[in-house]
C-alpha cells in the first residue's frame, strides 16, 4: 500500500477521499483480504463485481505465457505465445478496517497458469454458475478443486432458465455435500454480498473443524 | 511538488493525492504494470514523498477471527 502526503495548498485529505480517479482507501484500512470470483466466460463475473464494489470498475493486465507445438513447425519445436489477460477487480471496505478485495477470474482452462499466482493468499472463491448451460461450469470447477481454494457456487438465473431443482443442480455440478450453493442475480448488491457471505460463513465453518493452527 | 521528478513519478504522486492505495490498485489506475509502479514507488519513498507499508502477510490458514469479522463486515454492508 502507498500513501502520499497531501500538497501543502490543499486541506489534509480526509479518509477516503474521492481523488479525481476514484476512491482512495480509508485511513483505518488495516488488513486486506482477497475473494476471486469466477466461472465460466459472460456468466456475470464483472456484474457481480461492479455490484457491490466501492470504487469504479479496474483492470489488472497479466501475462500469460504458455508453450505451444506450432503445427507448421516440422522440428517439433515448442514456439512461446504469450497472451494477455485483463482481470477485472473491486474493492469493498468493511468495517474494523478491512478491506476486501474481489478478483474476477477466467475459469478457462487456458488460463490455467494464471491461478498459481492469483489464488495466492485468496480466502476462497465464489463460482458463478448459468444454470443454462452447466456444462461450460466443469472448467471452472476443475481448476478451483486443483487450486484447492474453498469454494461456494452461486447461481446467476437468466429469465430463460430452466427451473431444476437444487438436488439436480448440485448432482450436476458434483458438488459436496458441504460446499454451499445459492440463488444470485449478480446485478442486485444485496444478492451478491449474500452470496460473499455464504462463501465466508462455509470458510468458517471448514476453519472450525480442523483444529490445527496455520 | 518537486519539480524534477519524471513523468510518472509525478503521475503517482497525483494518483494518490494525499491518499493511499494498494500496489494493484494504482497499477491499474496508471495503466502500468505492477512492477513498473513498485519501481516508482520506491524511487519516490527514497525520495520521503510517499510510504509504503509492505504486503499484509497472509495466513497460511485465516485466524477465525478475521473470517468473523468479514462475515460481519458484509453483514453490515446489507443495513
Amino acid at each position: 500500500m502507498v500513501s502520499a502526503p497531501s500538497s501543502s495548498s490543499a486541506p489534509a485529505s480526509a479518509s477516503g477521499s474521492q481523488g479525481s480517479h476514484g476512491l482512495h482507501l480509508p485511513d483505518s484500512a488495516r488488513e486486506l483480504v482477497k475473494i476471486l470470483v469466477t466461472g465460466p466466460f459472460g456468466v456475470g463475473k464483472t456484474t457481480l463485481i461492479d455490484s457491490v464494489s466501492e470504487i469504479r470498475p479496474l483492470h489488472t493486465e497479466e501475462q500469460l505465457t504458455e508453450a505451444s507445438v506450432s503445427v507448421d513447425n516440422l522440428a517439433g519445436v515448442r514456439d512461446k505465445t504469450t497472451t494477455t489477460v485483463a482481470i477485472d477487480f473491486g474493492r469493498i471496505s468493511l468495517n474494523g478496517g478491512i478491506v476486501l478485495y474481489l478478483f474476477g477470474t477466467p475459469g478457462q482452462e487456458r488460463f490455467r497458469a494464471l491461478w498459481g499466482d492469483i489464488s495466492y493468499g485468496a480466502l476462497g472463491a465464489l463460482v458463478l454458475v448459468d444454470t443454462r448451460r452447466i456444462d461450460d461450469s466443469f472448467e471452472v470447477l476443475g481448476l478451483v478443486e486443483e487450486s484447492g481454494l474453498p469454494y461456494a457456487v452461486a447461481l446467476n438465473t437468466f429469465p430463460d432458465s430452466q427451473q431444476y431443482t437444487d438436488e439436480q443442480l448440485r448432482t450436476s455440478l458434483d458438488l459436496e455435500p458441504d460446499t454451499p450453493m445459492v440463488t444470485c442475480d449478480a446485478r442486485d448488491p444485496h444478492a451478491s454480498v449474500d452470496a460473499l457471505l455464504a462463501l465466508v460463513q462455509h470458510l468458517i465453518a471448514r476453519d472450525g473443524q480442523s483444529p490445527e493452527s496455520n | 511538488m518537486p519539480t524534477d521528478l519524471a513523468a510518472a513519478q509525478r503521475s503517482l504522486l497525483e494518483i494518490l493525492d494525499g491518499g493511499s492505495l494498494t500496489v494493484v490498485e494504482t497499477a491499474a489506475l496508471l495503466e502500468l504494470p505492477v512492477s513498473a509502479v513498485r519501481v516508482l514507488a520506491a524511487q519516490l519513498i527514497d525520495r520521503g514523498l510517499v510510504s509504503a507499508r509492505g504486503p499484509i502477510p497472509y495466513a497460511a490458514k485465516p485466524r477465525p477471527d478475521l473470517l468473523e469479522r468479514v462475515a460481519d463486515g458484509l453483514r453490515a454492508l446489507k443495513l
